[in-house]
Formats: structure tokens, C-alpha cells, sequence
């Protein structure tokens, strides 16, 4: 594709890129900003469009353009931890890294508690923990199974056990409040 | 609403719909974004969702600001690549300058000397001259190579040493 017909493309597409960017982000100026990211990714990685997919191709970049974005200010607001930087959940049965304040509240509880607690979790949620936490799965198996993106299933775990620790804690709140 | 199938992990019709008409909340957009970033059944539903009085076209037209991206990008590379050969010819020229590669061009003397010619054949002897011929090639080189990293080096000396051209006339 020459820059004529990617300036085609660009014309035809802007209004959805912006669109999707636009739906997922909810701020016009961010949205500008990561459509034209998109284009600027689309531009570079031209060898990888599947003829003919073109609006699914620029709808997935714009898509993950958006997540990155919404994934940073996320954890810049809630401070958990996300990809970059994210200590490597450790495999169930490898030799475990210093416990935290979370690992041990949920090693602390019996299995039927953890498992009650899992499944109250909602998608996308409530399988890969119970691939983790009951089934005491890898990452890269869950993410095998799930089809999902070992990246993505390091993050959903992490708020997935963050979730759960919330739970615990309110539960833990509920009981010393019927006392 | 739910936004995920319990069943499938996949966006259900009513999260797409509630996505497109803006009634997610900053965590389940993210949410949203990750499993579109990977599931193509949903990215296609999503994506026929998207048609007609609902997509809203930018503010500003993204071909210019696109291509002005798309420019100095290419320009960084460029530069890049230019500042890397830049980087080896530097080196080249210390390591030249510094002698490390005296002792790889040999001399005439030692290469052709009298009592050997005398004992090649004439194979041997074409060879030789080929050789000689390489010799001389490599010797020619090597003085080119001097004499430019003299130059330079001549050229670097003075620049330092001369007094700093500025476009302030009091100085």
C-alpha cells in the first residue's frame, strides 16, 4: 500500500478509529490523540493488515490504543499493579516469593471459603481464578485454555485477588460488626 | 447489566450497546478494550455496531497531523541510522589513528623478497602478483586512511583550539 491509498484508508476510517477510540476513552482530545496513534501504528505495521479486514484491523489497534491508555491512568489512580513492571505471579507449586499482605489473606482461608469466594467473582474474572486459585493452573495454561493473552490473564488474576481481598475484608468487617 | 457472558467470557449484546451509547464506567471500559484486543467474534460484533449516524467523525482531520507524525518518525529513524554509521567511521578513525592495524598490511620487504621470487613457478608467480598487487592496494589505502584521519584529526585540533565563532558581535 502506497501513501496515496493509506491516505484513502485514512480518509474512510478516521471517523471509525475516532469512534472507537472516542467510546472507550469518553474524552474528545484523548481520543484525537490516540486515533492518530493508531494511524501512525497502522502506517508502520502495514505488512500485517489482512487484505480486506481493514476496518477490524483499525478497530483492534484503536482498541488496544485505548486499553493502554485506560490501563495507565487506571493503576495510576488505583495503584495496582498492571503489566509493565508487575512482579511475575508465581506458578502454583513453584517456590513462592515473599508473601504479601493479600497472599496471605487468601492463604489464610480453607479452600471451600476461597472457592465460595471465587465463585461470586464476574467475568472476565471468575474463570481464570478458578483456573488459578482452585485449579492451581499456570498463566500460560489458563491462557492457552481461555484463548486469551498471557498478559491479559496476569492482569485480570491481579484484580481478580484484589477484588477477592476486598471481599474478605468486608466480610471480615461484616462479622466484627454482628459482634 | 452484564457486560460478560458468565458462560462464553464474550461481551454480551447489551454491554456493546450500553458501550456504544456511553453508560460504562471507567473499569469496564477497560475491561471492554482488553477483551476486544483479542476476541475477533466480539471485535466483529462490535465493529457492525458501528456504522452510520453513529460513528462521530474527529474534531480535526487526521491526515495532516497523521503524516507530520509519520514524517519526523521516519526522520528519527533516519537520523538514527545516520548517527550510527557516523558512531563506527569515529571509531574506525580512533582505532586507525591509534596504530592498532600496523601490523596487518605487510611490507614489500618482507612479502617478495629476492631469493623467494627466484623459486616460484609461474603459477606461483601470477599469484605473487596478484598479491602484490593486493599489497599495494591495501598500502595505497592505508595512506589514504592516514592522511584523512591526519586531516581530521588536524581539523579537530584547530576547530577546538581556534576562538569560538558566535553571532555575538561583542564577544
Amino acid at each position: 500500500m502506497n501513501s496515496t491509498e493509506f491516505s484513502r484508508l485514512m480518509q474512510q476510517y478516521q471517523g471509525l478509529v475516532y469512534t472507537v477510540c472516542f467510546q472507550l476513552v469518553r474524552d474528545p482530545d484523548t481520543a484525537q490523540d490516540l486515533a492518530q496513534e493508531t494511524f501512525l501504528a497502522a502506517w508502520i505495521h502495514l505488512e500485517r493488515c489482512p487484505p480486506g479486514c481493514e476496518k477490524q484491523w483499525l478497530a483492534r489497534i484503536a482498541a488496544n490504543k485505548a486499553k493502554d491508555h485506560l490501563k495507565s491512568a487506571y493503576q495510576r489512580r488505583v495503584n495496582l499493579p498492571g503489566d509493565e513492571g508487575m512482579p511475575e505471579l508465581p506458578a502454583p507449586g513453584a517456590p513462592p516469593g515473599p508473601p504479601g499482605p493479600e497472599d496471605e489473606v487468601l492463604s489464610s482461608l480453607g479452600y471451600s471459603d476461597l472457592a465460595a469466594l471465587v465463585h461470586e467473582l464476574r467475568e472476565p474474572y471468575l474463570k481464570v481464578s478458578e483456573l488459578f486459585f482452585l485449579q492451581e493452573r499456570t498463566v500460560e495454561e489458563i491462557a492457552l485454555a481461555l484463548r486469551r493473552p498471557a498478559k491479559t490473564v496476569r492482569t485480570q488474576l491481579y484484580r481478580a485477588r484484589h477484588i477477592l481481598q476486598e471481599q474478605i475484608q468486608r466480610k471480615e468487617h461484616g462479622n466484627h460488626g454482628t459482634l | 447489566m452484564e457486560l460478560f457472558d458468565q458462560i462464553s467470557g464474550c461481551l454480551t449484546d447489551e454491554g456493546l450497546q450500553a458501550l456504544a451509547d456511553g453508560q460504562l464506567d471507567e473499569l469496564s471500559r477497560l475491561e471492554a478494550a482488553e477483551h476486544l484486543a483479542f476476541c475477533d467474534a466480539c471485535l466483529d460484533r462490535y465493529t457492525a455496531l458501528l456504522a452510520g449516524p453513529v460513528i462521530v467523525q474527529p474534531p480535526q482531520d487526521l491526515q495532516k497531523p497523521v503524516w507530520q507524525r509519520i514524517r519526523s518518525q521516519m526522520f528519527r529513524v533516519l537520523t538514527n541510522r545516520y548517527a550510527t554509521a557516523a558512531a563506527a567511521v569515529a571509531i574506525a578513525f580512533c582505532l586507525w589513528g591509534s596504530g592498532l592495524f600496523q601490523g596487518l598490511v605487510p611490507t614489500p620487504d618482507a612479502q617478495l623478497t629476492p631469493a623467494l621470487q627466484l623459486q616460484q613457478t609461474e603459477q606461483t608467480q601470477q599469484t605473487l602478483e596478484h598479491r602484490l598487487a593486493f599489497n599495494e592496494a591495501a598500502r595505497s589505502a592505508s595512506r589514504s586512511l592516514s592522511s584523512l584521519f591526519d586531516s581530521v584529526s588536524d581539523g579537530i585540533s584547530k576547530a577546538v583550539t581556534s576562538p569560538r565563532l558566535t553571532n555575538n558581535p561583542k564577544e
